[in-house]
């Protein structure tokens, strides 16, 4: 059960059901999502942003070596952490390889990406997934490939160097199931994005109690920073089509299962171009009920800023920061399909998101600290799950630029 | 046992004289940068200055009461009122303000400071080793501290550095790397944030997995950045703000939004700041108030 009274509140407290997170997100133009020049009044997912650069969908941890070689494994020293260039490099004459195990499902194709930098010397370097390996690569670039997940137990990505490559590095390093539900979890795929909250404490009931926020900048500043539990993707709905695209739930949401309350936006993932298009999408709301239709024509907007939830701005038909729900519905179970009327002009990608709103604050001022008191100021207490991955989303109050950025705090307790 | 009721607050913490309540200035003689985060733990007033003294990168415990141990014991901080166990002591009140715009509006942090390790050389591009014959004299096992690099020395900026920490749980793990600000003045946390350049927040961005820093193994800077500093590590007790230089801010961690952040035995408390300018002969000054049951 969750607090029954303030003197309850007091005493799980005094008990020492408490956490406090500080985090930052910085919108960076050397992030995942190259920072732009963004627009006041339109919202922008940061979850490719630092702090936790993610892009959605990713199976891997930690794909950007940002921090290091976490959740990596390497076949010895001569496979290390590149800080400058934030990548894992191989020096020295022998094979060496670098590894991380995945939950892909064997038999079922994914998008690979991988990125191959200093390339030195001879020979191929591979990637593989559950044992199945790519095609050999001999040379810098990005290179992007389907590869059928193999029966490897654990399902592990391997990139392989060869002996006769004396130095090069590896970065970027994305598996993504297109167009699948990809669920996030705080152990698990897309903990990256996740701003700590204290860990599962069931049967306890965990809320949020506190949020405070402050912008280094004036350009930062007049934004709503709003807190969401991310659920889970579907990745990469391209916006150069026309045509219906199919969506796969072999896997469901992680939290919230019923669907009720959950809501769903989409993010730039590539440039879209210009074009005028709307979008639609058919979904199963709460009941289930099936086949249920956006309440609205929803405009996109053309945008060069990826992070960019390019349906929210200030234009007409333009809904922000989540989707409208045909009437009467109260949430989304799952998405069937998502059509965009028009091509783009560019090979643009969508990533659509669901997630449960949590809490937000505005931010009026620059270095003016916003706090929001969830018990006493505005008593709502909303509930944190186990396992919630609580991301950022930010309505822009005006043209931020790269190093903007709001440094924040959550505070969490459970009884 | 901590509290049990609001009304335990009032009852324990005042009427029957289980709490304290200290007066602090801290008027900073050096200058900072509006949005770059500050150490007031170093600045001259009440309580007395923190010069960040001992060997070498080597940990270097602060507070508690063994002055063999500690260059700065509990009594030199903010004083909080002494050790209380087996009561649990909360943070209750903090009143704080600043007539000066250089100061407000600003953010301050309330950190239980548990040591550091002093004479970083950000000029040196080895990575250098840290010493930890002695360990974290509270939170010792990691979860929720965190390190902040102090400047002891002016320093150029514009370099890159990371940490190699063991986390919460033994993981060992690198920091993200981290940016210096140009700032350069003495008591600015070279890694906060400024516009112009592409920095993070008051603390060093350890990832996603790593819940809090148990202690630092070594430093690399990837290129000179001039003058030393001091790495510390901290656990954050709350975060206030002033609003208006004409208004003195309260702050009730109890019935205010409660948190009741836990003020342990031996706890050396001080401040960071990220103020509005240059905080330079500026005072900042206030009350602390804890209670215990």
């Amino acid at each position: 059960m969750s607090f029954t009274s303030i003197d309850d509140i007091v005493a799980e407290i005094g008990a020492g059901k408490f956490w406090r997170q500080d985090f930052v997100k910085n919108y960076a133009a050397t992030n995942v999502y190259a920072a732009g020049t963004a627009a006041a009044g339109r919202w922008y997912d940061m979850t490719g942003y630092d702090q936790g650069q993610y892009v959605h969908g990713n199976y891997v941890y930690n794909a950007h070596f940002m921090a290091g070689l976490a959740g990596w494994t390497t076949s010895s020293a001569n496979v290390s952490w590149d800080a400058v260039n934030t990548a894992a490099a191989k020096t020295g004459g022998a094979a060496e390889s670098i590894s991380q195990n995945t939950d892909c499902v064997n038999g079922t194709t994914y998008q690979v990406i991988y990125t191959i930098a200093g390339y030195t010397g001879s020979g191929n370097v591979t990637i593989s997934l559950g044992g199945t390996t790519g095609t050999n690569r001999t040379a810098n670039g990005t290179y992007t490939e389907n590869i059928a997940c193999g029966a490897t137990a654990n399902a592990p990505v391997v990139i392989n160097f060869p002996t006769t490559l004396s130095a090069g590095r590896v970065d970027n390093i994305i598996i993504r199931r297109l167009l699948a539900f990809t669920p996030y979890t705080d152990a698990a795929k897309g903990r990256e994005i996740n701003v700590w909250h204290g860990g599962d404490v069931s049967p306890d009931t965990k809320s949020l109690m506190n949020i405070g926020s402050v912008a280094n900048a004036a350009t930062a500043a007049g934004a709503i920073v709003y807190l969401v539990d991310m659920l889970g993707v579907y990745p990469q709905i391209a916006t150069n089509s026309a045509s219906s695209q199919t969506l796969n739930n072999t896997l469901t949401l992680p939290r919230y299962t019923d669907g009720k309350g959950v809501r769903a936006f989409y993010t730039l993932s590539a440039a879209n171009g210009a074009n005028a298009q709307n979008f639609s999408m058919n979904y199963t709301a709460p009941g289930p009920a099936s086949g249920r239709s956006l309440g609205a024509v929803v405009a996109n907007t053309a945008s060069a800023v990826t992070g960019h939830m390019s349906h929210t701005g200030t234009a007409a038909a333009n809904f922000g920061p989540f989707l409208p729900l045909g009437g009467g519905d109260t949430g989304i179970v799952s998405v069937q399909s998502a059509q965009f009327s028009a091509a783009s002009a560019s090979a643009g990608f969508v990533d659509l998101v669901l997630c449960r709103p949590l809490a937000y604050i505005p931010v009026t001022t620059a270095f003016v600290a916003a706090e929001r008191d969830l018990l006493t100021q505005l008593p709502s207490l909303p509930h944190v799950v186990d396992g919630a991955v609580i991301g950022v989303i930010i309505q822009f109050g005006a043209v931020v630029v790269s190093g903007n950025q709001w440094t924040s705090y959550i505070e969490t307790a459970w009884g | 046992m901590s509290f049990a009721r609001v009304s335990d607050v009032s009852l324990k913490g005042y009427d029957q004289g289980q709490g304290w309540e200290s007066s602090w200035r801290k008027t900073p003689a050096l200058a900072s940068a509006q949005g770059v985060c500050c150490d007031l733990s170093g600045a001259p007033g009440n309580p007395k200055p923190n010069y960040y003294t001992g060997s070498e990168l080597t940990f270097t415990p602060l507070g508690g009461s063994d002055p063999l141990t500690a260059p700065l014991l509990s009594k030199d901080g903010m004083y909080h009122g002494g050790d209380v166990s087996p009561a649990v002591k909360t943070l209750h009140k903090l009143l704080i303000g600043s007539l000066g715009a250089g100061v407000t509006p600003a953010t301050f942090y309330v950190c239980d400071y548990l040591g550091f390790y002093p004479l970083v050389d950000m000029d040196s591009t080895d990575t250098q080793t840290m010493t930890n014959t002695l360990t974290l004299p509270r939170y010792s096992d990691g979860l929720g501290v965190q390190a902040v690099l102090v400047a002891t020395n002016p320093y150029i900026g514009g370099a890159q550095f990371y940490l190699n920490a063991t986390c919460y749980g033994g993981a060992v793990a690198d920091s993200r790397i981290e940016t210096s600000n140009l700032t350069t003045f003495i008591g600015t946390v070279i890694h906060s944030g400024a516009p112009t350049v592409v920095a993070g927040g008051p603390w060093i961005r350890m990832p996603a997995d790593c819940r809090g820093i148990k202690q630092v193994n070594s430093i690399t800077f990837t290129a000179p950045n001039g003058g030393l500093a001091a790495l510390v590590l901290v656990k954050v007790l709350g975060r206030v703000m002033t609003n208006e230089i004409t208004a003195y801010s309260e702050h009730l961690f109890v019935e205010q939004g409660v948190r009741m952040p836990r003020i342990l035995d031996g706890a050396y408390v001080n401040m960071f700041c990220i103020p509005n300018g240059s905080i330079a002969g500026v005072p900042i000054n206030g009350m602390i108030s804890s209670v215990w049951n």
